[in-house]
Protein backbone atom coordinates (compact mmCIF):
# COMPACT_ATOMS: atom_id res chain seq x y z
CA UNK A 1 0.00 0.00 0.00
CA UNK A 2 2.61 2.53 0.61
CA UNK A 3 4.71 1.32 -2.40
CA UNK A 4 1.23 2.29 -4.42
CA UNK A 5 0.70 5.77 -2.73
CA UNK A 6 4.46 6.26 -3.62
CA UNK A 7 3.87 5.41 -7.46
CA UNK A 8 0.54 7.99 -7.18
CA UNK A 9 2.16 10.94 -5.66
CA UNK A 10 4.95 9.97 -7.94
CA UNK A 11 2.49 9.97 -11.10
CA UNK A 12 1.36 13.65 -10.01
CA UNK A 13 5.08 14.51 -9.64
CA UNK A 14 5.88 13.11 -13.27
CA UNK A 15 2.06 14.82 -14.70
CA UNK A 16 3.22 18.44 -12.84
CA UNK A 17 6.20 18.34 -14.85
CA UNK A 18 5.28 17.40 -17.68
CA UNK A 19 2.21 19.91 -18.02
CA UNK A 20 4.99 22.92 -16.51
CA UNK A 21 6.93 21.65 -19.51
CA UNK A 22 4.25 22.18 -22.10
CA UNK A 23 2.97 25.64 -21.07
CA UNK A 24 6.48 26.68 -20.67
CA UNK A 25 7.30 26.01 -24.05
CA UNK A 26 4.03 26.67 -26.05
CA UNK A 27 3.94 30.14 -23.90
CA UNK A 28 7.61 30.76 -24.87
CA UNK A 29 7.12 29.78 -28.84
CA UNK A 30 4.08 31.78 -28.78
CA UNK A 31 5.66 35.10 -27.20
CA UNK A 32 8.67 34.87 -29.63
CA UNK A 33 6.88 33.66 -32.90
CA UNK A 34 5.22 37.21 -32.21
CA UNK A 35 8.12 38.77 -31.74
CA UNK A 36 9.33 37.37 -34.76
CA UNK A 37 6.83 38.32 -36.91
CA UNK A 38 6.84 42.32 -34.85
CA UNK A 39 11.14 41.84 -36.54
CA UNK A 40 10.32 41.12 -40.00
CA UNK A 41 7.62 43.84 -39.91
CA UNK A 42 9.60 46.21 -39.12
CA UNK A 43 12.49 45.14 -41.97
CA UNK A 44 12.06 48.04 -44.28
CA UNK A 45 12.84 50.73 -40.87
CA UNK A 46 16.50 50.80 -39.80
CA UNK A 47 15.28 51.98 -36.51
CA UNK A 48 12.60 49.91 -35.99
CA UNK A 49 14.16 46.66 -36.65
CA UNK A 50 17.00 47.22 -34.41
CA UNK A 51 14.23 48.14 -31.85
CA UNK A 52 12.55 45.54 -32.46
CA UNK A 53 15.39 42.57 -32.53
CA UNK A 54 16.52 44.20 -29.11
CA UNK A 55 12.62 43.79 -27.84
CA UNK A 56 12.82 39.97 -29.00
CA UNK A 57 16.19 40.00 -27.03
CA UNK A 58 14.94 41.34 -24.17
CA UNK A 59 11.70 38.33 -24.15
CA UNK A 60 14.23 35.67 -24.76
CA UNK A 61 16.36 36.70 -21.72
CA UNK A 62 13.05 35.96 -19.44
CA UNK A 63 12.40 33.02 -21.14
CA UNK A 64 15.84 31.37 -21.56
CA UNK A 65 16.58 30.60 -17.33
CA UNK A 66 13.43 28.58 -17.38
CA UNK A 67 13.31 26.77 -20.69
CA UNK A 68 17.11 25.65 -19.63
CA UNK A 69 15.59 23.27 -17.41
CA UNK A 70 13.06 21.74 -19.99
CA UNK A 71 14.97 21.66 -23.23
CA UNK A 72 18.19 20.62 -24.81
CA UNK A 73 20.74 23.26 -24.01
CA UNK A 74 21.89 23.18 -27.16
CA UNK A 75 19.01 23.92 -29.11
CA UNK A 76 18.39 26.80 -26.22
CA UNK A 77 21.93 28.39 -27.03
CA UNK A 78 21.36 27.71 -30.93
CA UNK A 79 18.38 30.04 -30.66
CA UNK A 80 20.22 32.75 -27.90
CA UNK A 81 23.19 32.87 -30.66
CA UNK A 82 20.79 33.40 -33.72
CA UNK A 83 18.90 36.84 -31.82
CA UNK A 84 21.87 37.83 -30.93
CA UNK A 85 22.75 37.77 -34.39
CA UNK A 86 19.40 38.96 -35.61
CA UNK A 87 20.69 42.24 -33.77
CA UNK A 88 23.54 43.02 -35.63
CA UNK A 89 21.93 42.79 -39.06
CA UNK A 90 19.57 45.14 -38.39
CA UNK A 91 19.33 47.92 -40.50
CA UNK A 92 22.84 46.62 -42.26
CA UNK A 93 21.75 43.21 -44.04
CA UNK A 94 18.26 43.04 -44.74
CA UNK A 95 18.64 39.82 -46.38
CA UNK A 96 20.53 37.58 -44.04
CA UNK A 97 18.06 39.64 -41.57
CA UNK A 98 14.77 37.83 -42.87
CA UNK A 99 17.09 34.76 -43.32
CA UNK A 100 17.99 34.94 -39.48
CA UNK A 101 14.37 35.60 -38.58
CA UNK A 102 13.09 32.47 -40.37
CA UNK A 103 16.32 30.13 -38.24
CA UNK A 104 14.70 31.16 -35.10
CA UNK A 105 11.09 30.46 -36.14
CA UNK A 106 12.07 27.48 -37.48
CA UNK A 107 14.44 26.16 -34.30
CA UNK A 108 11.50 27.18 -31.75
CA UNK A 109 9.54 25.21 -34.31
CA UNK A 110 12.00 22.12 -33.32
CA UNK A 111 12.11 22.96 -29.75
CA UNK A 112 8.28 23.10 -29.31
CA UNK A 113 7.37 19.85 -31.74
CA UNK A 114 10.01 17.79 -29.35
CA UNK A 115 8.18 19.40 -26.25
CA UNK A 116 4.64 18.44 -28.30
CA UNK A 117 2.83 15.20 -28.03
CA UNK A 118 2.92 14.14 -31.74
CA UNK A 119 3.71 11.10 -33.65
CA UNK A 120 6.99 12.44 -34.41
CA UNK A 121 8.32 12.73 -31.22
CA UNK A 122 8.18 8.89 -30.51
CA UNK A 123 10.37 7.98 -32.76
CA UNK B 1 33.06 21.50 -13.53
CA UNK B 2 31.04 22.39 -10.37
CA UNK B 3 27.77 21.81 -12.48
CA UNK B 4 28.63 18.39 -12.93
CA UNK B 5 28.83 18.18 -9.24
CA UNK B 6 25.68 19.38 -8.32
CA UNK B 7 24.26 17.51 -11.24
CA UNK B 8 25.91 14.28 -9.95
CA UNK B 9 24.14 14.87 -6.60
CA UNK B 10 20.68 15.80 -7.67
CA UNK B 11 20.36 12.74 -9.78
CA UNK B 12 22.62 10.45 -7.23
CA UNK B 13 19.46 11.71 -4.51
CA UNK B 14 16.86 11.10 -7.26
CA UNK B 15 18.43 7.57 -8.40
CA UNK B 16 18.41 6.31 -4.26
CA UNK B 17 14.87 7.59 -3.61
CA UNK B 18 13.85 5.46 -7.18
CA UNK B 19 15.48 2.35 -5.61
CA UNK B 20 14.68 2.91 -1.80
CA UNK B 21 10.88 2.98 -3.96
CA UNK B 22 10.95 -0.06 -5.70
CA UNK B 23 12.24 -2.37 -2.35
CA UNK B 24 14.79 -4.19 -1.12
CA UNK B 25 16.58 -6.78 -3.29
CA UNK B 26 19.61 -8.30 -4.20
CA UNK B 27 20.46 -8.29 -7.63
CA UNK B 28 20.83 -12.24 -7.88
CA UNK B 29 17.45 -12.10 -6.21
CA UNK B 30 15.79 -10.06 -8.87
CA UNK B 31 13.18 -11.22 -10.89
CA UNK B 32 14.06 -10.54 -15.22
CA UNK B 33 11.73 -7.33 -15.40
CA UNK B 34 13.01 -5.79 -11.91
CA UNK B 35 17.09 -6.24 -12.95
CA UNK B 36 15.73 -4.66 -16.71
CA UNK B 37 14.35 -1.74 -14.87
CA UNK B 38 17.46 -1.44 -12.63
CA UNK B 39 19.89 -1.35 -15.15
CA UNK B 40 17.88 0.83 -17.52
CA UNK B 41 18.00 3.54 -14.40
CA UNK B 42 21.97 3.13 -14.13
CA UNK B 43 21.86 3.62 -17.17
CA UNK B 44 19.67 6.75 -17.62
CA UNK B 45 21.13 8.51 -15.03
CA UNK B 46 24.34 8.40 -16.28
CA UNK B 47 22.94 10.65 -19.87
CA UNK B 48 22.60 13.74 -18.06
CA UNK B 49 25.66 13.14 -16.06
CA UNK B 50 28.18 12.78 -19.26
CA UNK B 51 25.91 15.30 -21.12
CA UNK B 52 25.79 18.28 -19.43
CA UNK B 53 23.29 19.95 -22.54
CA UNK B 54 21.12 17.25 -21.25
CA UNK B 55 18.06 19.05 -18.59
CA UNK B 56 18.68 17.00 -15.47
CA UNK B 57 14.57 16.76 -15.08
CA UNK B 58 14.60 14.47 -18.46
CA UNK B 59 16.46 12.02 -16.41
CA UNK B 60 14.60 12.25 -13.28
CA UNK B 61 10.93 11.65 -15.16
CA UNK B 62 12.67 8.68 -17.14
CA UNK B 63 13.82 6.95 -13.60
CA UNK B 64 10.57 8.26 -11.92
CA UNK B 65 8.56 6.30 -14.68
CA UNK B 66 10.55 3.59 -14.56
CA UNK B 67 9.64 3.50 -10.86
CA UNK B 68 6.14 3.93 -10.99
CA UNK B 69 5.76 0.88 -14.06
CA UNK B 70 7.80 -1.51 -11.71
CA UNK B 71 5.37 -0.81 -8.66
CA UNK B 72 2.57 -0.76 -10.81
CA UNK B 73 3.73 -4.21 -12.79
CA UNK B 74 4.32 -5.91 -9.35
CA UNK B 75 1.13 -5.03 -7.86
CA UNK B 76 -0.47 -6.02 -10.75
CA UNK B 77 1.53 -9.24 -10.95
CA UNK B 78 0.57 -10.43 -7.43
CA UNK B 79 -3.33 -10.39 -8.36
CA UNK B 80 -2.87 -11.82 -11.98
CA UNK B 81 -0.77 -15.36 -11.87
CA UNK B 82 -1.33 -15.51 -15.53
CA UNK B 83 0.93 -12.30 -15.91
CA UNK B 84 3.31 -13.06 -13.46
CA UNK B 85 4.17 -15.85 -15.26
CA UNK B 86 4.72 -14.08 -18.54
CA UNK B 87 6.84 -11.30 -16.54
CA UNK B 88 9.21 -13.83 -14.83
CA UNK B 89 8.76 -17.37 -15.88
CA UNK B 90 8.26 -20.16 -13.80
CA UNK B 91 10.33 -22.42 -11.80
CA UNK B 92 10.97 -25.95 -13.33
CA UNK B 93 11.57 -29.30 -12.01
CA UNK B 94 15.21 -30.54 -13.27
CA UNK B 95 15.90 -33.55 -11.13
CA UNK B 96 13.15 -36.20 -10.00
CA UNK B 97 14.30 -38.73 -7.84
CA UNK B 98 17.52 -38.22 -8.55
CA UNK B 99 16.71 -38.67 -12.40
CA UNK B 100 17.76 -35.42 -14.46
CA UNK B 101 14.94 -34.54 -16.52
CA UNK B 102 17.26 -33.65 -19.60
CA UNK B 103 13.88 -32.02 -21.84
CA UNK B 104 13.78 -29.35 -18.59
CA UNK B 105 16.96 -28.56 -19.22
CA UNK B 106 17.35 -28.35 -22.54
CA UNK B 107 13.85 -25.97 -21.90
CA UNK B 108 15.93 -23.76 -19.85
CA UNK B 109 19.29 -24.05 -21.87
CA UNK B 110 20.87 -25.63 -18.89
CA UNK B 111 24.24 -27.21 -19.25
CA UNK B 112 25.29 -30.43 -16.65
CA UNK B 113 28.31 -28.52 -15.53
CA UNK B 114 25.85 -25.30 -14.52
CA UNK B 115 23.62 -27.96 -12.61
CA UNK B 116 26.30 -29.48 -10.78
CA UNK B 117 27.90 -26.48 -10.08
CA UNK B 118 24.26 -25.24 -8.82
CA UNK B 119 23.83 -28.32 -6.54
CA UNK B 120 27.60 -28.13 -5.25
CA UNK B 121 26.74 -25.09 -4.19
CA UNK B 122 23.90 -26.65 -2.37
CA UNK B 123 26.44 -28.89 -0.47
CA UNK B 124 25.04 -31.97 -3.01
CA UNK B 125 27.77 -33.80 -4.47
CA UNK B 126 26.06 -37.07 -5.63
CA UNK B 127 22.82 -36.51 -7.52
CA UNK B 128 21.11 -40.12 -6.77
CA UNK B 129 20.61 -38.46 -3.24
CA UNK B 130 18.50 -35.99 -4.73
CA UNK B 131 14.43 -36.19 -4.45
CA UNK B 132 13.96 -33.19 -6.27
CA UNK B 133 15.53 -30.26 -7.63
CA UNK B 134 13.76 -26.95 -8.81
CA UNK B 135 15.51 -24.19 -10.79
CA UNK B 136 13.58 -21.15 -10.04
CA UNK B 137 12.66 -18.27 -11.58
CA UNK B 138 16.17 -16.11 -10.13
CA UNK B 139 18.68 -18.70 -11.52
CA UNK B 140 18.74 -20.32 -8.27
CA UNK B 141 18.25 -23.95 -7.42
CA UNK B 142 16.57 -25.79 -4.76
CA UNK B 143 17.03 -28.91 -3.61
CA UNK B 144 15.13 -31.61 -1.68
CA UNK B 145 17.01 -34.87 -0.82
CA UNK B 146 15.57 -37.95 -0.74
CA UNK B 147 14.26 -38.39 3.21
CA UNK B 148 17.12 -41.50 3.98
CA UNK B 149 19.61 -38.74 3.62
CA UNK B 150 18.21 -35.81 5.05
CA UNK B 151 19.71 -34.60 8.16
CA UNK B 152 18.12 -35.80 11.16
CA UNK B 153 16.42 -32.81 12.74
CA UNK B 154 15.65 -32.76 16.93
CA UNK B 155 12.35 -33.04 16.20
CA UNK B 156 12.97 -36.39 14.57
CA UNK B 157 14.18 -38.11 17.98
CA UNK B 158 11.97 -35.97 19.98
CA UNK B 159 14.66 -33.99 21.38
CA UNK B 160 13.55 -31.39 23.88
CA UNK B 161 14.86 -27.61 23.49
CA UNK B 162 14.73 -24.50 24.48
CA UNK B 163 11.93 -22.54 22.63
CA UNK B 164 12.73 -20.42 20.41
CA UNK B 165 13.89 -17.01 20.75
CA UNK B 166 15.11 -14.24 18.70
CA UNK B 167 18.09 -12.52 19.85
CA UNK B 168 18.06 -8.13 19.07
CA UNK B 169 20.69 -5.77 19.41
CA UNK B 170 19.23 -3.90 21.87
CA UNK B 171 22.32 -1.26 23.04
CA UNK B 172 25.23 -0.80 20.38
CA UNK B 173 27.69 1.18 20.77
CA UNK B 174 27.21 2.74 24.22
CA UNK B 175 23.27 3.33 22.51
CA UNK B 176 19.94 2.34 23.66
CA UNK B 177 17.98 0.83 20.92
CA UNK B 178 14.55 1.60 21.61
CA UNK B 179 13.54 -0.48 18.52
CA UNK B 180 14.32 -3.69 19.77
CA UNK B 181 13.05 -3.16 23.69
CA UNK B 182 9.72 -2.68 22.26
CA UNK B 183 9.83 -5.90 20.00
CA UNK B 184 11.06 -7.57 23.02
CA UNK B 185 8.21 -6.40 25.62
CA UNK B 186 10.97 -5.16 27.47
CA UNK B 187 12.42 -1.88 29.24
CA UNK B 188 15.15 0.04 29.71
CA UNK B 189 15.19 -0.09 33.63
CA UNK B 190 15.56 -3.79 32.95
CA UNK B 191 18.35 -3.61 30.56
CA UNK B 192 19.91 -1.54 33.07
CA UNK B 193 19.46 -4.53 35.84
CA UNK B 194 21.44 -6.66 33.57
CA UNK B 195 24.17 -4.40 32.87
CA UNK B 196 24.69 -4.07 36.77
CA UNK B 197 24.62 -7.94 37.82
CA UNK B 198 28.39 -7.10 35.14
CA UNK B 199 29.20 -4.31 37.20
CA UNK B 200 28.57 -1.96 33.82
CA UNK B 201 26.52 0.74 32.51
CA UNK B 202 24.77 1.89 28.97
CA UNK B 203 27.79 3.75 27.64
CA UNK B 204 30.26 1.07 28.62
CA UNK B 205 28.81 -1.57 26.41
CA UNK B 206 29.67 -1.68 22.62
CA UNK B 207 27.31 -4.42 22.01
CA UNK B 208 24.14 -5.96 24.03
CA UNK B 209 21.80 -8.56 22.06
CA UNK B 210 18.80 -9.76 24.36
CA UNK B 211 15.99 -12.41 23.89
CA UNK B 212 13.02 -12.72 25.00
CA UNK B 213 13.93 -15.39 28.10
CA UNK B 214 16.56 -12.71 28.98
CA UNK B 215 19.07 -14.57 27.64
CA UNK B 216 22.03 -11.87 26.90
CA UNK B 217 25.14 -11.30 24.99
CA UNK B 218 27.52 -8.63 26.20
CA UNK B 219 30.76 -7.05 24.49
CA UNK B 220 32.19 -4.34 26.27
CA UNK B 221 33.14 -1.36 24.48
CA UNK B 222 36.87 -0.80 24.57
CA UNK B 223 38.62 2.19 25.19
CA UNK B 224 40.09 4.49 22.37
CA UNK B 225 43.77 4.92 22.21
CA UNK B 226 44.24 8.05 20.36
Amino acid sequence: MRRLTAAIILSVFLAGICITNSIVVKNAYKNLGENIEICRNAVSSAEESLSAAQHLEDEWVQVEEILTAFVDHDIVDEIGVSIARLKNYAGVHEADYLAECTVIEMKLEHMKDNAEFGFHSFF
Amino acid sequence: MIMTLIRTGILYIFVTVGIRIMGKRQIGDMQPNELVVTLLISEIAALPLQDTTQPVVNGIIAIFMLVILEIVLSIVSMKSFRLRKLMSGSSIVVIKNGQIDQSAMRKVRMTLVDLIELLRGQQVFDISTVAFAVLEVNGSLSVLLKNEKQAVTTGDIQLETPPDALQLPVITDGRIIKESLKALETDRESVEKILSTKGLSIPEVFLMTLDRHYNFNIVERKERHV
